[in-house]
């Protein structure tokens, strides 16, 4: 008996001292400030807007995905310097999975400032109230952030009438484009690449030439809750000025005129698409067993396997690839084709792409404010949340360019490695000098024919009809890949019987009730030409 | 079991029955092992000639760049080591004890609530109050974030191993034993300690090994409760490498320079955060085997 109750005190013991060890390593883990007096200030301290800031605060900020590995020390950094401006500490976080964002914004944890953004719900959490509204907030606060920030893209990011994030003001294009190999086009003397018959020319000419080579690595890829398509559809951006191709339920909205909503899949258009697609099956330019294919298009092309991408992603990832591909195989060329230049209209990233939000949990939503705009406005700020400390993680060549110290594999906080991708700003933004020559380069030319980007602020209401979307969804997903990726015998049979699985599915109900919101949408925004 | 083999008479049926149950099991046990034969040959190949020719039973380029790179900065991989390791033994063996303890009581015919607790124990496996205020109870009450105790809390009281636990005590101890003994003055705790303990090893072994391999294989626990990363689970540390940059890449977004993990480090992640719980196996199997057998004869 005696031994028992010694080994149940024990153990209660031991529960404790691991308890405690826990608790202490990180003291200040989601806590309140025990308290918030601010009896060591005995002198009022006010910001330069006038907001009282005697009392001390403890800011706590997330961003989403993967903390680097000296994530801790530069939020430290920033915690010396928000202590010296704003009598504030810093608790900086990164959550890695959309549902760890759910829970951090439904159990009300204490958060000052949050990534927000409308791939991760944006419209949906605001119209909830999980964000603070910033209309008064801003102003009163930050008036250099309500000035910096443009009335277009403050109105853009409005959810019922109100603002809840601060957008990045930082101009992006993410366009798709043909990815091809320069060096292989030039030994077998293939014609320039321009248009789609010289891609053709190209694709047999590798096909002729190259037996070890796959000329594509076309793969089905998951849109969320789209169903799954084959990649070759991302190709056709090229041809249509449509205000974006990730337009759902085989709708087709005119870049031109978005009135226009007009059903694709049953225009002649989409069977001629398909059809070529068909051809190019047929003449070997992606494997027979391409709908099974896992492997990224990157890795493949980097590895010399495949020969070209229909639809390369961003011109971030082409500046990458150049001065990944310049180290490993130096005897190769690249091109890369954007598909904004083949039809002549760039959209760049929607307001709400990237901002910073206020949760509606916040203990310190003013200073959370201030510590934005010193992030976004403030040189030194800037420079240590997105690139660490100087001549620690990084340095500055005497061109301007950034230089990180030491491998980029070892870094333990590369550039951007923190995700701020909502507070970047051109004026203290350093590239890489690869990076910079190609990036910058297409911004220019993109900068030459851009439009305002009208589809992706609309923020589609799914309850209607959300038993229809499952079941489309998976109608799509089954029969649509083989269609695009031309691995059908018969196509229009192919294309009839999809719509006439898709309408059984409950299509025509989908459509008419996102045409009904897209024009509502039209409305509100006033896009109708 | 000794000696079974020579009793039975080798009779031709016989052997074709074993013929035939042993090439089943045979194939079945290299489906079982051809992956983990090509994991782990796929990390000792370079990453270029990975991609190019595709996985082999034998690496064609025999590389351990992968590892050296994993192991650049042993640091992060350590103390995940090290926290996984201190927290699977922990867990594991409070489990087994507050499980036990609980399965003991639960089957004791004299404890009268002792269905309405079963049915309460059994009732949270089907309804629970959902997963945000799991995580509020957690988070804002208990105040769990980065603890270690956030960790190995809610596995401790797993519904099923207890139900499992009772069932196996309650048809491998008999009651009578339980009365000799309190007619002998034992008291309950040393009943619990001197008899009935030593009669359920291999219910221990079973619901152990159960438990050890939960608290392995946790990441969920340490994706919502831990950001600092000296604190991460082992498997949380290998999904997070995994994820770096694939989420902000889908966006379609400039995401600077960082570079991928290749796939042949992730292949030796793999096999780096595997190794060592499959050494548990051979140990505990002995055990498992029996515990499963006497479950099933007698319950």
């Amino acid at each position: 008996m005696k031994k028992i109750v010694c080994l149940l005190l024990a153990l209660a013991l031991s529960i404790a001292v691991f308890a405690g060890c826990g608790g202490n390593d990180n003291s200040s883990s989601g806590n309140p400030p025990s308290n918030t007096s601010g009896g060591e200030n005995s002198g009022t301290q006010v910001s330069e807007s006038g907001v009282d800031i005697s009392s001390k605060a403890k800011l706590v900020m997330w961003t989403p995905g993967t903390a680097p590995r000296d994530l801790q020390r530069i939020s430290g950094k920033l915690n010396e310097m928000t202590q010296r401006d704003l009598n504030a500490t810093l608790e900086w976080n990164m959550y890695v999975d959309v549902q760890k964002l759910n829970l951090l914004l439904t159990s009300g944890e204490h958060i000052d400032v949050i990534y927000a953004a409308n791939y991760q719900n944006y419209a949906v959490y605001a119209a909830k109230d999980a964000f603070l509204p910033l209309d008064d907030l801003v102003p009163k606060v930050s008036p250099a952030l309500q000035e910096y920030v443009s009335t277009e893209m403050w109105d853009a990011t409005r959810v019922g009438g109100k603002v809840y994030m601060v957008p990045c003001m930082w101009e992006e294009w993410v366009p798709y484009g043909f990815l091809w190999r320069e060096d292989l086009r030039k030994k077998y003397n293939l014609p320039e690449i321009s248009d789609l018959e010289s891609i053709e020319a190209y694709m047999q000419g590798i096909k002729d030439n190259e037996p070890d080579m796959q000329v594509t690595g076309e793969m089905v890829s998951t849109y969320g809750s789209l169903g799954s398509h084959f990649t070759t559809w991302e190709f056709l951006d090229r041809q249509y000025k449509w205000a974006d191709f990730r337009v759902p339920y085989g709708l087709y909205i005119d870049y031109e005129d978005p009135t226009k909503v007009i059903n694709w899949w049953e225009t002649e258009e989409f069977r001629n698409d398909m059809k070529m697609f068909k051809r190019w099956a047929d003449a070997g330019y992606w494997s027979r067993s391409a709908l099974a294919n896992t492997e990224t298009k990157q890795n493949a092309f980097e590895a010399g396997k495949i020969a070209c991408d229909l639809a390369f992603n961003a011109p971030s990832g082409y500046a990458n690839l150049v001065s990944r591909v310049a180290a490993s195989h130096p005897d190769w060329e690249l091109g890369w084709q954007p598909h904004y230049r083949v039809k002549q209209l760039a959209t760049p990233n929607h307001a709400t792409q990237n901002g910073m939000a206020v949760p509606a949990s916040a203990e310190y939503p003013e200073r959370g404010i201030m510590l934005l705009e010193k992030l976004i406005l403030d040189e030194e700020y800037y420079r240590t949340s997105q690139y660490g400390v100087l001549g620690e993680d990084y340095e500055i060549s005497e061109d301007g360019y950034y230089v990180a110290v030491g491998e980029p594999s070892s870094a333990g906080f590369p550039r951007e490695a923190g995700d701020l991708w909502s507070t970047r700003n051109e004026d203290f933004m350093l590239y890489p000098e690869t990076t910079a020559k190609v990036l910058k380069e297409l911004n220019d030319e993109f900068r030459t024919y851009t439009r305002p980007n009208i589809w992706t602020g609309f923020a589609e209401d799914t309850t209607p009809y959300q038993t229809e979307k499952a079941a489309l969804a998976n109608v799509i997903t089954q029969y649509l890949p083989p269609i695009q990726a031309g691995l059908v015998s018969d196509v229009d049979a192919e294309i009839d019987n999809l719509l006439e699985k898709a309408k059984v599915a409950g299509l025509d109900k989908i459509r008419e009730e996102y045409t009904k919101q897209w024009l509502a949408y039209v409305e509100e925004h006033g896009l109708a030409k | 079991m000794k000696g079974n083999g020579s009793k039975i008479k080798r009779t031709p049926s016989n052997i074709i029955f074993n013929l035939i149950a042993y090439s089943i099991i045979l194939v079945l046990t290299v489906f079982c092992i051809f992956p983990l034969v090509l994991i782990v040959s796929g990390s000792f190949t370079q990453n270029s000639v990975l991609i190019r020719e595709g996985y082999r039973i034998w690496p064609s380029v025999f590389s351990v760049a992968s590892y050296q790179e994993l192991f650049k900065y042993p640091a992060g991989i350590l103390k995940a080591y090290g926290s996984t390791i201190a927290i699977t033994v922990i867990g594991t063996s409070i489990g087994l004890f507050v499980m036990s303890m609980t399965g003991y009581v639960l089957q004791r015919k004299d404890f009268f609530y002792r269905n309405r607790i079963s049915f309460i124990i059994y009732f949270t496996t089907i309804f629970g109050g959902g997963m945000v205020p799991w995580y509020i109870l957690l988070s804002k009450y208990l105040h769990l974030q980065n603890s270690y105790v956030a960790r190995v809390l809610p596995l401790l009281m797993t519904p099923f191993l207890i139900i499992l636990m009772r069932t196996f005590i309650s048809s491998s101890c008999p009651v009578e034993i339980v009365e000799s003994a309190k007619i002998d003055g034992a008291g309950d705790f040393k009943i619990f300690n001197s008899i009935v303990l030593p009669i359920i090893g291999p219910g221990l072994a079973t619901v152990g090994l159960f438990l050890a391999l939960a608290y392995w294989n946790e990441w969920y626990l340490t994706s919502l409760f831990i950001t600092n990363r000296d604190m991460y689970s082992l498997q949380f540390y290998l999904y997070d490498m995994l994820n770096s940059a694939r989420f902000a890449q889908e966006m379609g977004m400039y995401v600077g320079d960082r570079e991928l993990p290749s796939e042949s480090i992730k292949m030796a992640m793999v096999v780096v955060t595997t190794g060592p719980i499959i050494f548990l196996y051979p140990f505990v199997q002995k055990y498992f085997v029996a515990g499963i057998a006497i479950g099933s004869v007698k319950g």
